[in-house]
């Protein structure tokens, strides 16, 4: 009993002491959102330094690990030699041309084996059968198949891309409400209607997860796909590096690759979120 | 007065097939419905009588005895049974608009006039181009309501329509819902626990017997409207049904 009551007292302080705390941050100049970036920043941050810290030690050598500042050097020299734009611009195609084949069958085979069971038994064996095997293991055979050029590439991308779209879109056709079909049976809805008005729209929101999956699945691929052969492209770009030993290109190269896989992440966010206008809008 | 009967319901059963057991819902039901009336049927909760609803409005099949409308036999749901149920089952990736005109044929003028009518009736001019979302519950609810009346049904189908309402909404929703009845002389049906509420707006009130649910009795209520519930017409047959209840809410007191 007596045990009890000392863990409640602490348990008290603990608590005001939170209170307090809060209650600083809360009165501090800063505002909210700049505390919330602050959280977001505090790790990157801190990492920077110990980067700074650990290059600038002359513990490693700089072929190991060059600073922070020879990295953006490296950067701004890819971009005045015109070499970041032109690995750009052909990644960039690739991922375009793999995304769209890959994302439109996907999308295609997901509806249709989400409306129709047939076609889903068709179907999605085939697909799971293709997923167990690793995008890695399908790559001899791509080459060997259509070379080193770029329809390979593209198809890399595609299979890269085809899984979570096609899986998402079978998914969010498949988790239609049973009340809407009821609804569809009561207001005497024709077929079109109901697959316009209803499944797809409800449908729409892991289509979405399964386009941004597919992305950040896509963007990967070109760069396991340019590794593997061809002159240009950012994957071409970052074995070249570690042929040459500039690691500082390296290190800027893969920074670009991860913010470019965020902003495209970002922008298809910022697709869906307008395509759910209707998500956003609550009870005033 | 002699109105037509718009719907029999004759010795009407249902049983529902599960794995291992049969659980039979409904038993033997049978009352008719005349045009203009409005009936409720009343019983303790999970006693058949949201079943039986369904069965009129055509979402459960293969049932025994007989349901007609209009002297048909009802084996599917249409547009000539409103029906609204316990949610208000708006789309909500769609307006207010989008949602009362949805599968209806029409210039887009005549919908929009259609959708402005309608929700009018239910005292929500105004609220055409608002998603569900942006509505409170009763309000929701009247925009299913105007939903159903839109397609001239025959008949009104309400499953416990105002059960996820607070106490108040209710209340305003019942002499709502007892004013689109006065107005649209449409004849509906409504299932609902509350004792209250059955009065308030029934002609009829079917008080149902539990598991399976059979009709323990038939009430005229028999007071001009609109109804106070503070009257002692009103007392007299809430004690009654009361007592009806008194014994089969004893059985469920475990």
């Amino acid at each position: 009993m007596a045990k009890e009551l000392t863990l409640t007292g602490k348990g008290t302080v603990e608590k005001n002491i939170f209170k307090k705390l809060s209650g600083d941050i809360g009165s501090s100049k800063f505002g909210p959102r700049f505390l919330a970036l602050l959280n977001t920043i505090a790790v990157p941050v801190l990492l920077i330094i110990l980067w700074q810290a650990l290059a600038g030690s002359g513990l490693l050598l700089e072929v190991i690990l060059p600073s922070p500042v020879k990295v953006i050097k490296a950067f701004f020299e890819m971009i005045k030699d015109g070499s970041l734009g032109v690995d750009l611009a052909v990644s960039g195609k690739r991922v375009l041309i793999g995304y769209l084949w890959g994302a439109g069958i996907a999308l295609i085979l997901g509806v249709f084996s989400g409306l129709n069971k047939i076609a889903e038994r068709v179907f999605s064996p085939i697909i799971n059968v293709i997923r167990q095997i690793p995008l890695y293991a399908w790559m001899p055979i791509i080459i060997l198949w259509f070379g080193i050029g770029e329809v390979s590439k593209e198809i890399i991308i595609a299979r890269g891309v085809l899984i979570p779209i096609y899986l998402n879109t079978l998914q969010g056709i498949k988790g239609v409400q049973a009340e809407y079909f009821e609804l569809a049976e009561v207001l005497e809805l024709k077929r079109s209607v109901f697959l316009r008005k209803i499944v797809l729209p409800s449908a729409v929101s892991s289509i979405f997860t399964g386009l941004r999956l597919g992305a950040g699945n896509a963007w990967m691929a070109v760069v396991a796909a340019e590794m593997l052969g061809g002159l240009t492209g950012l994957g071409y770009a970052l074995m070249k590096s570690r042929e040459f030993l500039w690691s500082d290109k390296l290190i800027a190269l893969m920074v670009v690759i991860g913010v470019i896989g965020v902003v495209i992440d970002v922008i298809l966010r910022k697709i869906e979120e307008n395509t759910l206008r209707w998500k956003k809008k609550t009870v005033r | 007065m002699s109105q037509n009967t718009i719907l029999e319901i004759k010795n009407v059963s249902k049983v529902f097939h599960t794995k291992d057991k049969d659980v039979e819902a409904i038993r033997n039901v049978s009352f008719n419905v005349k045009e203009g009336e409005f009936i409720s049927i009343i019983g303790a909760s999970g006693c058949g009588k949201t079943t039986l609803l369904r069965l009129i409005a055509g979402l459960e099949k293969n049932y025994g005895g007989d349901i007609l409308l209009d002297g048909k036999k009802v084996e599917k749901a249409g547009l000539d049974r409103g029906v609204i149920f316990q949610e208000h089952r708006l789309l909500p990736w769609l307006t207010v608009e989008e949602n009362l005109t949805i599968g209806l044929d029409g210039t887009k003028k005549e919908l929009q006039d259609l959708a402005r009518e309608y929700l009018k009736k239910v005292d929500l001019e105004n609220f055409e181009k608002v998603y569900p979302s942006q509505l409170s519950g009763g309000m929701a609810q009247r925009v299913s309501i105007a939903r159903a009346l839109m397609r001239r049904p025959r008949i009104l189908l309400l499953d416990e329509p105002l059960g996820a309402l607070d106490a108040l909404t209710r209340m305003n929703m019942q002499a709502e819902i007892d004013r689109i009845r006065e107005e649209e002389k449409t004849t509906m049906i409504m299932v609902t626990h509350d004792i209250d509420e059955a009065i308030f707006l029934g002609d009829k009130v079917v008080v149902m017997k539990p598991r399976p649910a059979e009709v323990d009795q038939i009430i005229s209520i028999k007071i001009p409207r609109p109804r106070l519930r503070n009257s002692e017409d009103f007392a007299f047959y809430r004690n009654t049904i009361t007592n009806m209840f008194n014994h089969s809410i004893m059985d469920y007191a475990i």
